[in-house]
């Protein structure tokens, strides 16, 4: 691994996404990227006993795909979510029994997982490993907000958490020929600019985003249109503006080549979401189908992924304090064959 | 990212935030609340002129009748949608406060009937009871001494 300016590690081998698989539920399978999931769920419980074991279950399907369409046992696992003590990739690593990193960063723990497992696997310690990330509706509301059933109003800068997962398997070896290698990472800084309301996430969120691609161009000297698509987590459509204009003062114009899962996962103007998608589930539900079947399609040659984060407690923002976030960023590339 | 204060920051998100409706939130609120009200009323009149039931006694009757049809449709998964669209004036009523009960009570379920149900139970109604007692025991006091004064 080579250090590239200040956060940036470029990576000395080839490592590639092998495979991945993206589990959506019922809402995120009527919205625009239907088709592309995997799987998607007929109820939201996922016919378990709780909307904790439901995410639970999420999670292990989406990495059980991924680890069963490996002809070689991965040697690693690692991933996030945003349950208290990350409960739901926890209890999916006792099942699947992979030595196991379980990581945090919020909803951009996926990206966090990623630059684990390739640091892992340019350490030359392992070969192969998974990522996966997981969210649900229902069990984010129950711990950050209200109860589902009442009845109160959040404004339209407000967020919906994605029901969905994730899991990616990082290999050495590209068994199914997809071709998608991981170039090089930049690890985020945490960014506060004092952003309190717990309703707008996109706005506290924006500047994590914005800071790790400035960060990300100024260590590897290239300018934004070397990247086909710039992909940010979960801005949603409110946050994505935002991200758009700070760029624009930052003298880069990002229009045209970014998109956010959170604006893309929903019919943001008929399915009642608010401002779009959020939530650990979010990126890596969108990034498993739609994005990384592009990559492999040829659609688009580069891509730079930055899921975003909120890093805040009920607790912090009940006691007075701003909403700090963090953008971790990783760019793939089609290999040129 | 050092070129924008966070003073800078918050009036560029206020400014591309979408602007709240105030005109048709306060006319959907000030609707269904009436509307909510209006069935109260109903049910009142029944109660009184049809059953001959006292206005005391009525007036019981009919809080217990919107406090049943609140939590009833807290269960069957109505309430929230109404309160999505008609903001305070499903929230204000006593129906509201029925909701602010069930909802939670249904929710935790799964953490047992002591650390779920029964813990969790007043943990949106609760503040609302406590600053609710506080304030009528503050207003009653006061009352209490003006009267002392002027009688």
């Amino acid at each position: 691994m080579i250090k590239r300016g200040m956060q940036t590690y470029a990576m000395e081998k080839t490592i590639y996404i092998a495979d991945t698989y993206a589990i959506a539920g019922p809402k995120e399978g009527e919205g625009p990227l239907g088709k592309d999931f995997h799987k998607i769920c007929v109820d939201d419980t996922c016919g378990c006993g709780s909307y904790e074991m439901a995410e639970r279950q999420l999670c292990f399907d989406a990495v059980q795909a991924v680890i069963q369409s490996s002809q070689v046992r991965p040697e690693l696992y690692c991933g996030g979510d945003l349950l208290n003590q990350i409960i739901s990739t926890s209890f999916t690593a006792r099942q699947i029994g992979l030595p196991y990193w379980g990581v945090y960063s919020a909803c951009a723990s996926f990206g966090q997982a990623v630059q684990t497992v390739a640091t892992a696997i340019e350490s030359g310690g392992i070969q192969s490993g998974i990522v996966s990330a997981v969210s649900h509706f229902s069990s984010a509301e129950r711990q950050y907000r209200m109860p589902l059933e009442y009845g109160g109003q959040r404004p339209d800068w407000a967020q919906w958490t994605v029901t969905g997962a994730g899991a990616a398997r990082i290999s050495t070896e590209d068994s199914n020929q997809n071709g998608v290698i991981i170039k090089d990472f930049t690890i985020g800084k945490v960014m506060d600019l004092e952003v309190s309301d717990v309703d707008n996430m996109g706005a506290a969120m924006a500047p994590a985003a914005v800071d790790t691609v400035l960060q990300h161009l100024s260590d590897t000297g290239r300018e934004l249109r070397y990247y086909d698509m710039v992909v940010t987590g979960d801005l949603a459509v409110y946050g994505s503006e935002l991200f758009v204009e700070l760029l624009k003062r930052a003298g880069i114009e990002a229009q045209a080549v970014h998109r956010d899962c959170g604006a893309m996962i929903y019919d943001t103007q008929n399915q009642n979401v608010y401002s779009g998608g959020s939530g650990a589930g979010c990126f890596p539900s969108v990034f498993c189908s739609t994005l990384y079947d592009k990559l492999v399609d040829g659609k688009v040659e580069r891509m730079l992924c930055l899921p975003t984060g909120a890093l805040l407690s009920t607790t912090s923002s009940q006691q007075g304090e701003s909403i700090p976030c963090i953008a971790h960023a990783f760019s793939l590339e089609r290999e040129k064959k | 990212m050092k070129d924008i204060s966070n003073k800078e920051y918050k009036e560029l998100y206020e400014q591309k935030r979408p602007k709240a409706k105030l005109s048709t939130n306060c006319l959907k609120a000030f609707c269904v609340g009436g509307l909510i009200c209006m069935i109260a009323q109903a049910f009142n009149d029944i109660y009184t002129k049809v059953l001959g039931i006292g206005a005391v006694n009525a007036a019981s009757f009919t809080s217990i009748t919107m406090i049943f049809l609140g939590a009833l449709l807290t269960g069957l998964g109505i309430y929230d949608d109404i309160g999505r669209f008609a903001g305070g004036g499903s929230l204000v009523p006593i129906t509201g406060f029925a909701n602010s009960v069930v909802s939670p009570a249904l929710e935790f379920k799964k953490e047992g009937l002591i650390f779920g149900v029964a813990a969790k139970m007043f943990v949106i109604a609760g503040p609302v009871i406590v600053y609710g007692l506080s304030s009528s025991m503050i207003v009653g006091f006061i009352y209490y001494i003006v009267r002392m004064i002027l009688l």
